[in-house]
């Protein structure tokens, strides 16, 4: 004798293949949901502008986030008579149940936090590297003037400056002449009157004697005797006969009348450099063409054998 | 109406007119012997000049050529433009021909030693002391601040008291800045007969620091475009050996000044010591 439930299921089966057919579609998406989430962290750099006698850089932490996720959609039966084409068919949700939908692939670039009081390497076009350390803000200052130094050459009309750590890798900064002197004040985007002979100009060594292989640095201090009348984009430049004094520009921009400003550089003495007084001068370029010049000297002693001039 | 003595006075007047010979105040120098005169000296002009050439002994060859140019200056009125124009031109080829000193002084008393460059012959002054320094910054009457302008380190004893004066008059002056060299120049040379040596004979006289006359011209492109942007001016320096362009108001502790001048100017200056010694 048959088991009953094996003749029953003939029984239903042969019935139901008499009736009707069901098919499976993807209904309503209901939510998505994230596979992966892959974080990329990189830093990204931007020129500030001239700070506390430097140029200034802010390095901040980002992330670019590589997000897998797929839609998740109802899942639904629809149930027809096979044998009426016509047949709208029974459309039901089958509870519990979903489809997955393709994954999809996106990303998220969120700034996470300045990178602060790190250190970083960094090196300005062909330069040699040098290092610095950021602040509170992630703000690193060009103590070493590696940007100053690739800038001095006039016809470069870009830099670029990687700043890089082992921790969290490296960024690019390309710094075009246009945003330099934008950044610095020096604009040329409009034409006006300058007044060059109301500018006074004075410069202050930080020490008054030398010795081969120091850092000299010196300050420019110039201000707009003027009542009326701007001195307009102002660009200093020291011209000397010896290389290591020669060609250090110095950004001033426009001074208002009564206005000040100021703005350093840094000279490194060679090793081999002779002992006495070296002579150079600041020659200034304004917008009016006049070029007045500030003459200077630099001292440096006498250390026994090194020979002197 | 006219006596008879009066009348007869008239005529006797009358026929001495006509029949004495007048004189007047455009009689020539030489009356019947002038052209003679004037030959001969005309020819012994040309002995004294060919006289120059042949003569071995320096002094004498220059005094030859000095008489030669005064006895020129004085029969040179006395000829037609041609002949004198021919006379002066073989004068000039005597000149060429005298031979060059080793040394001549100039009136503010510079010496210059010849020099020998290759086929160029040119005379070249001791450093400039400061004793000549002196005179000038007096009769220029350089007022006494100005004096840190060009000569802004200690290298030498100029002091100003009322007037400038040095205790070591005959000492080289060192430390002159361009300014210094340029003002010196100027009241010193009316006639353009002195330059700067050339930084090409600077280099061969060892251990001299000296402004050249040589334009410095900066051969890096970029930095010449800089330079003139920025209006920067160099001048160039010769320092014991090595060419370089330095900045107008530099100066140096072993920097001494000299002067150049040409053959003709030296042998002008040699005739005139030779004049100062027969007075």
């Amino acid at each position: 004798m048959m088991p009953r439930f094996t003749v029953l299921s003939l029984l239903l089966c042969t019935a139901m293949f008499a009736a009707e057919t069901s098919d499976v579609y993807r209904g309503r998406m209901v939510r998505t949901e994230e596979i992966s989430r892959q974080s990329n962290p990189f830093l990204r750099g931007q020129f500030l502008g001239y700070l506390d006698g430097k140029l200034a850089f802010q390095i901040v932490m980002f992330d670019r986030a590589e997000i897998f996720r797929r839609a998740i959609y109802e899942k639904l039966i629809v149930t027809r008579d096979p044998s009426n084409p016509d047949d709208p068919g029974f459309r039901s949700v089958v509870p519990g149940q979903f489809i997955q939908g393709e994954p999809e692939r996106t990303e998220e670039v969120n700034e996470l936090a300045p990178a602060a009081n790190r250190a970083f390497r960094y090196h300005a076009g062909e330069g040699p590297e040098t290092t610095a350390r950021t602040n509170d803000t992630g703000v690193l200052l060009d103590a070493d003037e590696a940007v100053l130094l690739q800038l001095e050459d006039l016809r470069q009309a870009s830099v670029q400056i990687v700043f890089s750590n082992q921790s969290d890798g490296a960024c690019h900064v390309e710094l075009t002449r246009a945003e330099f002197n934008n950044k610095m004040g020096i604009s040329y985007e409009y034409q006006k009157k300058s007044y060059p002979k109301n500018l006074k100009a004075a410069a202050e060594w930080d020490k008054q004697i030398y010795k081969p292989g120091e850092i000299a640095t010196l300050t420019l201090k110039l201000s707009n005797r003027g009542e009326n009348g701007d001195v307009v984009r102002l660009l200093g430049r020291s011209l000397s006969r010896w290389n290591w004094l020669d060609g250090k520009m110095f950004y001033l921009g426009d001074l208002a009348p009564q206005e000040r400003a100021t703005f350093s550089r840094r000279f490194i003495i060679p090793d081999d450099a002779p002992a006495g007084i070296h002579y150079l001068r600041i020659g200034f370029n304004d917008i009016s063409g006049t070029k007045p010049q500030l003459p200077l000297t630099l001292q440096i002693a006498y250390t026994g054998n090194k020979q002197s001039h | 109406m006219l006596s008879f003595q009066r009348v007869v006075s008239h005529v006797l007047i009358l026929i001495f007119a006509l029949v004495v010979p007048t004189s007047t105040a455009q009689d020539p120098l030489f009356v019947d012997g002038a052209a003679e005169d004037i030959a001969e000296s005309r020819r012994e002009l040309r002995t004294l000049i060919r006289n120059v050439y042949r003569e071995k002994s320096l002094d004498a060859q220059y005094q030859l050529y000095a008489s030669a140019a005064d006895s020129l200056d004085e029969l040179g009125p006395l000829l037609s433009a041609d002949d004198a124009a021919a006379i002066r031109r073989h004068l000039y080829a005597a000149f060429q021909r005298l031979q060059l000193p080793n040394e001549v002084r100039n009136s503010h008393g510079m010496r210059f030693r010849r020099v020998v460059q290759g086929a160029d012959v040119q005379y070249l002054s001791e450093a400039l002391t400061e004793g000549m320094y002196v005179a000038y910054l007096n009769d220029r009457a350089i007022p006494p601040e100005k004096l840190n302008k060009l000569l802004p380190q200690p290298t030498h004893d100029i002091s100003f008291e009322g007037v400038f004066s040095s205790p070591t008059p005959r000492l080289s002056l060192r430390g002159l800045t361009y300014y210094g060299v340029v003002g010196y120049h100027g009241w010193m040379d009316k006639t353009s007969a002195y330059h700067l040596p050339s930084a090409d004979l600077l280099q061969r006289l060892e251990k001299v620091t000296c402004w050249a006359s040589d334009k410095y011209e900066i051969k890096d492109h970029r930095r010449s475009d800089a330079v003139n942007m920025f209006g920067g001016k160099f001048r160039t320096i010769v320092t014991t050996g090595d060419v370089a362009g330095e900045l107008p108001e530099a100066t140096h502790p072993k920097l001494t000044t000299h002067y150049v001048t040409s053959v003709a100017h030296a042998k002008k200056l040699y005739l005139q010591e030779l004049a100062e010694v027969t007075e």
